[in-house]
């Protein structure tokens, strides 16, 4: 992808605080009127990256461009939202006394934040809690008011981290809509997640980090993609023919009632329906199997070094 | 300049979140009603003269009647005699009008007595001094010292002399308009006045809750009045509480604003990170000033209400206040910035305010005493107890000789607190520069001598100067860790 196309670059991007490397050389760019995820375990340089995009953070190496700025510089951040991750609003605010403070700061006329400040709350819900003063907002209102204050001021950029954290499933839908429509009037959304299902359903492109280092880039499809996985279920009492199968050189795996069956490249399915068939067996379940952006995520934690905050291995078993 | 007045806003909205600015505003109105119910009504002319020249004989508490400048009152030296003045057959011829501008008369009777001595301890140190010893008569040698200009001999004591002297001192510790003073008697004089040059000079009776509670005690020109209301307890006690309220409302400000959730959020504004510490700075001084400008300005306009003095005097100590914060506000910043906890920022600033003041304490009083010459006093009374044997006897004491003051402080004592004191924010300093705004208004010169306002000259360039460079350094350090950190 070229970098002059892009809207966030960074290249061999470095952080060090004091002997822990945070980020070891990041290298990445995001197109604008994307969607793009950043996922990685907790202490694997996601906030890092994000802050030293934002100039909250000074790099120790490398570069990083915004907007086709250096990263950091005052003048880009008005063309810049951001919903940081535990965010904390003065509780002596309203939320449409926050919207003004932080719009004066945008230099916003007071007429366009009059304009504004009620479209903006309207849109993410919480329009009749305006004049309310923030210390009586649900922690999902907070959240809803932090992506409002992002983007209100009509930014080029937008960062969110962790932003359906505390809203409930209808909201979720709703603020996945909401940067959808961003994304296509030409806004870039740059989403940090742990709510990997969100991820997948909302973002174009996705790059995991682990331990400070870019593991994968590319798009959920090309994240998730699985060839040759299918999960069979037979009727009650029956059992799958697995010398057969494995004569043929079919690998299969029994997970609960319900068997895997890893199928090579030329092989087809169709000769393992057409061999249940010939044993009159009775097929009651065959799903291709497609993996999961969590799947990917967990595999690619437990083969790899335990970050920071290492995740606990668990036993998962494939569902239908 | 829209930036600026939003962070504003901001550090306003904070402040007055918290419950300690509302305390303080209320409190400020319950002492501006209390003031507002304050009545001063002036004193008959024949309660009033002995008033004007009470005969304090407390070395502790000296009355301006009887404090001297050599030279005529031109030089700068302070010289406490203890004489004093007795007051009676006072009769007045009203002129119409105000009490206080009629023509009024009374004889003055000076009573300069002799006597004493010096008993020395053990320790050599003097153990009670009488301060008549050294004199056969304080009101000659003072009369002689006043008149006496610099390096000059003393000149012989006359009673065309002591009439100009009682003229000069009269006017000066009474701001009565004197006409004539008339020798009547052996140290008898009758005196003449034109009343008073201000209301603000005139004894007044102060009643409380509008005339209901009389008090007595406090009747003393309405100027000492207003004085002790504006310095000692606005500009004194209320001062101390706004400063104090300033540094534990403002403490938070910083911190608050670096929490994790929180900078983040500010430090994504199109603002230099400068900026923003400079303007939560300035919002926080802006804070104070609005507080001190409720609280002086509600007493100062009650005070106006019931006694028709408009002395700015007090308003102007709000800028005096702000600045005095400014200093501290600078050392919280600083604190703030480095650990990010409000209780280290209050803690850190108090002990910070409490080194300065005693320090400028220490100084100021070892200053006075190094320079304040109490005549009658011996100031080397272990050295005359050890030359005992070749001294004349004390009641044959040349009149001639001119005592030093009392002991004098050790000179490396003075010059290290002279050291500390050039070094450090002269808060003292400051204080009495607030103190000389309001006094120079209400009170005779000779009661801003007594209180203490002229023992010394202070510039004001130097003290304003390191103030400023205190202010400048810790500010300077904040924003050089504030614009260089990590968040």
């Amino acid at each position: 992808m070229p970098v002059d196309q892009s809207v966030i670059a960074t290249d061999g991007l470095c952080k060090t605080y004091g002997s822990v490397e945070a980020l070891k050389g990041v290298s990445l760019s995001v197109n604008r009127g994307e969607i793009f995820g950043l996922l990685g375990q907790n202490g694997a340089g996601k906030s890092t990256l994000i802050k030293i995009l934002l100039g909250i953070v000074r790099k120790s190496d490398g570069g990083a461009m915004l907007l086709g700025e250096t990263a950091g510089r005052s003048d880009i951040r008005k063309r810049v939202g951001y919903l940081p991750e535990d965010h904390q609003f003065p509780q002596y605010h309203t939320g449409a006394s926050l919207l003004h403070f932080y719009g004066q700061l945008y230099g916003m006329s007071r007429a366009e934040r009059n304009r504004k400040i009620p479209e903006v709350l309207e849109t993410v819900g919480i329009r009749k809690r305006m004049d309310y003063k923030l210390r009586t907002y649900s922690k999902g209102m907070k959240q809803r008011l932090g992506i409002a204050q992002a983007i209100f001021h009509n930014p080029d950029v937008i960062f969110l981290d962790e932003p359906t954290d505390g809203v409930d499933p209808v909201g979720r839908k709703e603020l996945r809509e909401l940067f959808e429509k961003l994304r296509d009037e030409g806004k870039t959304v740059f989403v940090n997640s742990h709510l990997l299902g969100e991820v997948e359903l909302m973002c174009d492109r996705v790059a995991i980090l682990q331990r400070g280092e870019l593991a994968q880039i590319g798009t959920v499809a090309e994240l998730t993609k699985q060839e040759g996985r299918y999960v069979i279920g037979l009727a009650d009492g029956e059992e799958l023919p697995l010398d057969e199968l494995e004569r043929r050189g079919l690998k299969t795996t029994k997970v609960g009632d319900r068997w895997e069956v890893l199928v090579p490249g030329e092989a087809d399915i169709d000769t393992i329906v057409r061999l249940l068939a010939e044993r009159g067996l009775k097929l009651r379940h065959l799903v291709a199997k497609k993996q999961s952006l969590e799947d990917v995520f967990v595999e690619m934690v437990d083969q790899a070094d335990p970050g920071v905050d290492n995740r606990k291995k668990k036993t998962r078993e494939v569902g239908a | 300049m829209n930036k600026f007045l939003a962070m504003l806003k901001d550090s306003y909205k904070e402040a007055v979140d918290g419950w300690i600015f509302t305390v303080m505003l209320v409190l400020s109105g319950v002492v501006s009603l209390f003031v507002l119910s304050i009545s001063y009504r002036p004193i008959s002319v024949e309660q009033a003269i002995p008033k004007m020249l009470p005969e304090m004989r407390n070395i502790g508490n000296p009355q301006p009647f009887q404090m001297v400048s050599p030279d005529r009152g031109a030089s700068p030296k302070l010289l406490v005699y203890q004489y004093s003045a007795k007051v009676d057959e006072v009769a007045a011829k009203p002129r119409g009008g105000d009490i206080w501008k009629d023509e009024v008369s009374f004889r003055l009777k000076i009573e300069s007595s002799g006597g004493g001595g010096i008993e020395v301890g053990a320790d050599k140190q003097p153990k009670k001094i009488d301060f008549n010893a050294f004199f056969r008569d304080s009101f000659t040698e003072a009369v002689r010292i006043w008149a006496v200009p610099a390096g000059a001999e003393k000149p012989a004591f006359t009673d065309e002399l002591a009439i100009e002297f009682l003229k000069h001192q009269l006017v000066g510790a009474t701001r009565l308009d004197v006409t004539d003073v008339r020798k009547i008697g052996e140290r008898e004089y009758r005196v003449t006045a034109n009343g008073a040059s201000s209301p603000l000079a005139w004894p007044h009776k102060p009643s409380l809750f509008f005339g209901t509670v009389p008090l007595s005690i406090f009747e003393m020109p309405l100027g000492d009045q207003i004085h002790l209301v504006e310095n000692t307890f606005v500009n004194g006690i209320g001062a101390w509480f706004v400063l104090m309220a300033g540094v534990i409302v403002t403490a938070g400000f910083v911190p608050n604003m670096l929490r994790k959730g929180a900078i983040d959020l500010l430090l994504t504004k199109p603002l230099a990170r400068s900026t923003i510490l400079l303007y939560k700075y300035i919002g926080g001084l802006i804070f104070v000033f609005v507080l001190a400008l409720a609280a002086y300005g509600g007493i100062w306009i009650a005070i106006g209400l019931r006694t028709g003095v408009w002395a700015p005097g007090l308003l102007y100590c709000v800028l005096g206040v702000t600045f005095y914060f400014a200093i501290l506000y600078a050392c919280s910043t600083l604190v703030g910035v480095l650990t990010r906890n409000a209780l280290v920022g209050i803690v850190v600033t108090v002990l910070f305010w409490f080194v300065v003041w005693i320090i400028g304490t220490v100084h100021n009083t070892l200053t006075v005493l190094d320079n304040l010459e109490v005549q009658g006093a011996p100031p080397r009374a272990a050295k005359k107890a050890d030359a005992k044997k070749t001294e004349k006897p004390k009641n044959e004491a040349d009149e001639d000789e001119v005592p030093d003051g009392p002991p004098k402080p050790p000179r490396t004592l003075v010059k290290v607190f002279e050291v500390l004191n050039a070094v450090t924010p002269r808060t003292k300093d400051l204080d009495t520069l607030t103190s000389n705004l309001i006094s120079r208004e209400l009170l005779s010169e000779g009661e801003q001598r007594r209180e203490g306002l002229k023992l010394r000259s202070i510039d004001w360039g130097e003290v304003l100067g390191v103030a400023g460079a205190y202010i400048a350094v810790f500010l300077g350090l904040a924003l050089l860790r504030f614009v260089t950190r990590s968040y």
